[in-house]
């Protein structure tokens, strides 16, 4: 039994792109160095615009009301049961991320 | 008078928002989600136009120095399809020097994720400095950093908009051909670290389907490409569970239950 053919297979089925050639890509315009600047900057007015939303969206979260919640919540840490005010290791803040 | 502590709770000059019941804080945060989910399109049609840039021809040779001597610019791919390089400022003049890199780039190198998942969609992330290998090789070690990294010897940085300011520059190429295809500096640089940010950048996407790609452009089913980071070399040896697990989350779920009910006599 080859091992070879099993990981050419699975190569394929999650689309490892080895040797696509650009024609392949519907031959993507090939423009100087002034031409590619030209479109750079034209699209850098939209990017500017996405980066100030994305500061006005994270403005309006820390406008968000607070809801108070159970501080003495146990959870299991490396040194046995902590409560949910002991994750925040003595800091202000503290981001939960559940973990599946 | 106020005192400014940052950890302290006698903030009186902070006016934080109103404390609610949980069914107004959920009805605030859904209102909210509305314009989180507005951005994050947004997001994927911003990279869905980067995908439609023009390619920039490349006719100079570029040469770099690295931890095995000298390298082209085509080098640098390690022979991937894409690369993207990021300008990171480590050499004599700058802030640091010689201990450390700048704090913004160092702060910056502390985010990159682990980079076989980028590798997974043959894309190569590289640094670039003008400090000397042997200092690179030693702040590497001292700071935990994996990145391939490279000495910059002649005028990529000024060809390439990074000789002032920092920046990621992105690549692919066509055979030996080399093209620009995007650049992103200033507070672009803040978002980048992740998986997703630097394949957003790249010419061909996240190679996603879904993706608003040209036609032709390489895709596969999001979930399915993805892998621990140490057994995308021993995919051969991927047990058939979590094959059926990955391909067919729902129907995996379906028969896993039945299987457990079977077990234990449930049924």
């Amino acid at each position: 039994m080859s091992a070879t053919p099993k990981l050419k297979d699975w190569q394929q089925r999650r689309g490892t792109i080895i040797g696509i050639t650009t024609k392949e890509l519907g031959a993507p315009r090939i423009v100087d160095r002034s031409a590619f600047q030209a479109e750079l900057d034209a699209l850098l007015v939209r990017e500017k615009a996405h980066t100030r939303e994305g500061d006005a969206i994270a403005a309006a979260r820390g406008r968000l009301p607070m809801v108070e919640i159970d501080a003495t919540t146990i959870l299991i840490g490396p040194r046995g049961p902590v409560t949910l005010l002991d994750a925040f290791e003595g800091r202000r803040q503290l981001i939960a991320y559940y973990f599946m | 008078m106020t005192t400014q502590t940052m950890h302290g709770t006698e903030n009186r000059a902070m006016k934080t928002p109103p404390i609610v019941s949980p069914q107004e804080w959920e009805a605030a945060r859904q209102q909210l989600l509305v314009k989180e989910k507005e951005l994050t399109r947004a997001r994927d049609a911003m990279a869905a136009q980067r995908r439609r840039m023009p390619w920039m021809a490349i006719d100079k040779k570029y040469e770099f120095d690295g931890p095995r001597g000298k390298a082209t610019l085509l080098d640098l791919f390690e022979g991937r399809r894409q690369l993207i390089v990021y300008r990171a400022f480590f050499e004599p003049g700058v802030f640091g020097w010689p201990d450390h890199a700048c704090h913004g780039c160092s702060l910056g190198a502390d985010q990159v994720s682990h980079l076989s998942h980028l590798n997974a969609r043959d894309t190569t992330l590289a640094w670039a400095s003008r400090a000397p290998q042997a200092d690179i090789a030693r702040l590497k070690a001292r700071m935990g950093w994996e990145m391939p990294w490279y000495t910059m010897t002649d005028s990529f940085d000024a060809d390439f908009g990074v000789d002032q300011w920092h920046g990621h520059n992105a690549f692919i190429r066509d055979g030996d051909k080399v093209f620009r295809t995007y650049f992103i500096n200033s507070r672009g640089d803040e978002a980048m670290g992740t998986t997703w940010s630097y394949l957003d950048m790249t010419a061909l996407g996240r190679q996603e389907t879904g993706e608003d790609s040209p036609e032709g452009y390489p895709q596969t089913p999001p979930y399915k490409w993805w892998n621990w980071h140490d057994n995308y070399e021993a995919e051969t040896t991927i047990h058939p569970m979590w094959l059926d697990i990955l391909t067919d989350p729902a129907g995996a779920a379906i028969r896993r239950r039945e299987a457990d009910a079977k077990a234990c006599g449930c049924e």
